[in-house]
């Protein structure tokens, strides 16, 4: 049986040297932590409906741990920000490549032309998550269609 | 009556799931709270470095929680200034709610660290 995006990438992590923490007691949906002998995500999955939001936190999360952005609580917001578009472009980078994008626009292009939606269902991700990573490669300068 | 059970509702822990961290049966968990079946004295050694506190408290020989000879307890060294995290979600200032929970998952996170420590000793 297939594997869906959301096991592949439970498995990597299990894979990799952060330690993943089933926390279903938090309001934090997810969070991760750097500290001397590693990193850590915290995931509640009962905060999230579908496991393609859970695959977009936890590919977030470990978005974090790969770039090392990371910050305290005396970071201020705008370097927050930063800490979190480079988490955001690692999870895109490592999660939706542009190849397997674009491989996703051709199986799903209609004579209508392209749905989101359509994307989302193939790639089992949410729209979002899609929106951002075809912003992301236009900013990069890639060829989108 | 030992405080095994009160310590894994302070942790917000399931038996499972304690279960699954010490690599035993759910039943033994419960046998354990319920003083059915004694703890063995490598299980007590693991127990007492997951919850930080002293083997007589564990079983519930003193009020006492802190290990022998400890200057702090694993929850009082801890410092928000020094963790290191990125919340899921749009950036915005932290609540009071926030900053506790964080606070709890370092303090699990170091709970773990030396977990893993202690298993790698015993290795």
């Amino acid at each position: 049986m297939c594997m869906t995006i959301y096991e592949e990438l439970l498995d990597d992590i299990d894979s990799s040297d952060i330690k993943l923490v089933y926390d279903k007691s938090t309001q934090i949906p997810a969070v991760s932590f750097s500290n001397a002998n590693g990193d850590y995500i915290f995931l509640n999955e009962y905060s999230f409906e579908t496991n393609a939001e859970r695959f977009v936190a936890l590919a977030h999360e470990k978005g974090h741990c790969d770039s090392g952005a990371f910050y305290n609580i005396h970071t201020p917001l705008i370097t927050r920000e930063i800490c979190e578009h480079r988490a955001w472009r690692r999870a895109i980078l490592d999660q939706l490549p542009f190849d397997k994008l674009m491989e996703a626009f051709e199986i799903c292009k209609t004579e209508d032309g392209i749905s989101i939606y359509d994307l989302a269902n193939y790639l089992d991700m949410p729209p979002d998550f899609i929106k951002m990573a075809i912003e992301q490669y236009i900013k990069l300068g890639k060829q989108i269609l | 009556m030992n405080n095994l059970k009160q310590l894994r509702k302070q942790r917000g822990i399931s038996q499972k799931y304690l279960a699954n961290e010490l690599n035993v049966a759910q039943n033994t968990i419960s046998q354990w709270e319920l003083g059915t079946r004694d703890i063995d004295s490598e299980t007590l050694k693991t127990l007492v470095n997951y919850f930080g506190v002293s083997a007589d408290y564990l079983l519930g020989n003193t009020d006492n929680p802190a290990p022998p000879g400890a200057k702090k307890s694993a929850q009082d060294d801890i410092s928000l200034d020094e963790v290191e995290f990125a919340l899921f979600g749009e950036v915005r200032e932290l609540t009071e709610d926030d900053k506790e929970e964080l606070l709890r998952m370092a303090r699990r996170m170091r709970e773990l660290d030396e977990l893993k420590k202690e298993k790698d000793k015993d290795k």
